[in-house]
């Protein structure tokens, strides 16, 4: 009798860890104690973590009976938990995600945040026009906007002779300011392919450029293979960097962060980067930190543009029970108030009634390339499937081990798989 | 009254082994009946699952990744050997009443009790380019640039040999070295005043007297090969560069979590199940039949 016990203790036991629920406590009701959990990748210092301290105080002033229970999670961790997460159908009430294809890869997962945008939301977030997933529904907005830009170190283009308020425009020029830097003894460009998201990079910003207005609608909605020429000339061209010494050596081990921190140290002269990253550099380098648009290529489609568009932002996990709280809190940051905070720390806000700063140079240098007109993003339609394959093959493709030509297969590949799973 | 009370105490037995069963049943059994049934679907937790039959099997067959996997795991097999004589040697020069026999045990064994994880980490930062191992071959100029021991992919694998080795070493060695007590010292002392030299004294006296151990060992080995590589891929190399370090039991992880492909994931993983059966089923009865050879 006594081991029947023991077992009827043991089952119990499991029962009730079984059942426990990490989702958000609380019943629903305007005025009953709420949890929401957030899972954030730019829950960081370097991501912008005090901001977000800040709007979740806010937040909960605003809302009493509302906690919010933030978490950092890192970004080459989180979507991998997040798989395990929908599988297991209980987390978090919110998740940083990309909106578009990305999002749509995810879609099990989330819920549709169509019905509760607002027409007046709309107009102030016009990237959440645009955020669809390939099925047509919305299933992340944007929280930031971001661009790519070619960030480059005066101090070195001044020892290499180089005019430091001329940066390079075209290709050509971009090869020869690699050459004069590298006989200054300056390594030209910051490189690290270990993880492959800096060759993702060069692709959205040159195939975007080598795309035409017309297929770049077809790659958005999906009826264009990725082994296309647009993309394979990209591929060839970062290639072809690689082969004239542009690149800083030995960057195989290197990541993205890696790179970052390259030009962040001064030991590059030139990066390809991200708008959210110019803050640091303006803090490492001061005054010697410049901005201008990526060298635009002899066959680009467009007369100029960057690669620009919807950042990370969030989606309401499908089994969450309070997604009335989880939408509240994600349109009280797209506020024109705490969209401020992070163009204070030199993101771009996604709200356009939100003003940024036009001090120091850099800053207004960045904003003028987000108002470009012909500015657009093609990331959007990458599925996060079809973006792996790009990531894994990146080191053997600068290496020379691999041609564009693979590794664009291995991506239509995994495109196809992914296509039916997106619509 | 004592036929009652051996059934009393049967039922007691059994009625101890009942909690266990329970977990192994909801741990190992149902999970691994589960992804048996969802390889034939494309499995989507949280949304429709439709029934594909054997299309994930297919596709797994037909893969190119796949023929770079069974590349790879046969050039991980070669370290069986090495992974085998390695604590066969160090455990032998233990049992020969080397001094500190206890102290150098403790050394030896310290790989076993860490995690691959902390293991894994500690390779990553001695064999990167500005670590321990390229500073040294740098300073004696055996090199002349930085080795990429884990980023190249010639030399990814024969890494990855080299460190299993070192995390191997260690259970080996007690595990060898316990086998060898068994064995007669008389037979060992014979044999020096035969003239046997240190290794032939290991070939002709202990081996013959621990077959059944070292070839127990083997076939776990081979085992772990297929089944016990993934902590230490996804640390070192996540499978990289490109796929020319991906085992089957880490692209099971990669397919299921990264791309969200769980039926192929699931098939996948009832092949790996299907091999490791295959290998246990023929190779620990081998390794049973050396002990009565």
């Amino acid at each position: 009798m006594r081991y029947q016990g023991a077992l009827l203790a043991v089952l119990a036991a499991l029962a009730v860890g079984c059942g426990s629920d990490d989702s958000g406590e609380g019943s629903e009701g305007s005025d009953e104690p709420v949890t929401l959990t957030v899972w954030n990748s730019g829950y960081f210092p370097a991501g912008g973590k005090e901001v977000w301290e800040e709007i979740d105080r806010e937040f909960e002033a605003a809302n009493p009976n509302i906690e919010i229970q933030h978490e950092g999670i890192p970004y080459e961790n989180l979507y991998v938990r997040l798989r395990g997460t929908i599988a297991a159908r209980r987390g978090p009430d919110l998740v940083t995600l990309f909106p578009g294809a990305f999002a749509g890869d995810y879609r099990d997962g989330f819920a549709p945040l169509d019905e509760y945008i607002t027409d007046g939301q709309r107009d102030e977030n016009p990237l959440w026009k645009t955020s669809q997933s390939p099925d047509g529904k919305t299933y992340a907005v944007p929280m930031l906007a971001y661009g790519y830009m070619l960030t480059f170190n005066k101090a070195h283009f001044r020892k290499a002779g180089l005019d430091p308020e001329a940066p390079p425009t075209t290709d050509a020029e971009l090869y020869e300011a690699c050459a004069a830097l590298r006989e200054a003894g300056i390594e030209p460009l910051a490189a690290g392919w270990r993880d492959g998201y800096l060759l993702e990079w060069y692709l959205f910003v040159y195939g975007g450029q080598l795309l035409s207005p017309e297929d770049t609608d077809r790659w958005m909605g999906l009826e264009l293979p990725a082994s296309n020429p647009a993309f394979k000339g990209a591929l060839e061209f970062v290639a072809g960097l690689e082969e004239r010494g542009c690149f800083k050596k030995d960057a195989a081990t290197a990541s993205l962060e890696g790179a970052r921190d390259q030009f962040a140290k001064g030991e590059v002269a030139m990066a390809l980067e991200t708008t959210g990253n110019l803050a640091m550099f303006e803090e490492s380098l001061g005054d010697d930190v410049g901005v201008a648009l990526p060298p635009r290529l002899g066959s680009s489609q467009w007369p100029e543009m960057t690669d620009a568009g919807a950042n990370v932002g969030f989606g309401i996990t499908s089994w969450s029970e309070h997604p009335d709280e989880a939408w509240k809190y994600i349109a009280f940051a797209a506020e024109r108030e705490n969209q401020e905070l992070f163009a204070e720390r030199g993101d771009i806000p996604v709200n356009r009634t939100a003003s940024t700063p036009s001090d120091p140079p850099a800053e207004e240098a960045m904003n003028e390339i987000m108002k470009l007109p012909d500015n657009h993003t093609i990331y959007t339609a990458f599925p996060a499937s079809v973006l792996i394959p790009l990531e894994k093959d990146a080191p053997a493709f600068l290496a020379g081990d691999m041609s564009a030509d693979e590794v664009l297969q291995r991506m239509d590949e995994a495109l196809e798989k992914a296509k039916p799973r997106l619509q | 009254m004592t036929e009652s009370l051996s059934g009393a105490r049967r039922r007691g037995d059994v009625g101890y082994l009942v909690p266990m069963l329970v977990l192994v049943g909801a741990v190992v059994l149902v999970p691994a009946g589960v992804a048996i049934f969802h390889s034939f679907t494309d499995w989507r937790p949280g949304g429709e699952s439709p029934w594909v039959g054997l299309a994930n099997y297919r596709e797994f067959l037909s893969n190119p990744v796949t023929g770079e996997i069974v590349k790879n795991t046969a050039v991980l097999l070669i370290g069986v050997p090495l992974w085998t004589a390695l604590p066969l040697l160090l455990a032998f020069a233990l049992h020969e009443r080397t001094r500190a026999t206890g102290f150098f045990r403790a050394v030896f064994f310290f790989p076993a009790v860490l995690s691959p994880a902390i293991i894994g980490i500690m390779f990553r930062g001695i064999l990167a380019p500005e670590g321990l191992v390229n500073e040294l071959l740098l300073g004696v100029g055996v090199v002349g640039e930085p080795v990429l021991w884990l980023d190249e992919a010639s030399l990814v694998k024969p890494t990855l040999i080299f460190v299993l080795a070192w995390a191997s070493v260690g259970a080996g060695t007690i595990l060898f070295a316990a086998a060898m007590t068994s064995v007669d010292n008389h037979l060992l002392e014979a044999a020096k005043l035969d003239g046997a030299n240190w290794l032939q004294r290991l070939r002709y006296v202990v081996l013959p007297g621990i077959a059944s151990v070292v070839a127990f060992w083997v076939v776990y080995q081979v085992v772990s090969v297929f089944l016990y590589v993934f902590g230490w891929i996804f640390i070192l190399t996540r499978g990289g560069p490109g796929y020319s370090s991906t085992t089957l039991d880490f692209d099971v992880y990669q397919n299921a979590f990264a791309n969200g492909l769980f039926g192929y994931a699931s098939a996948q993983a009832v092949c790996l199940l299907v091999i490791a059966a295959i290998v246990v089923i023929v190779g620990f009865p081998l390794a049973r039949r050396t002990r009565r050879a």
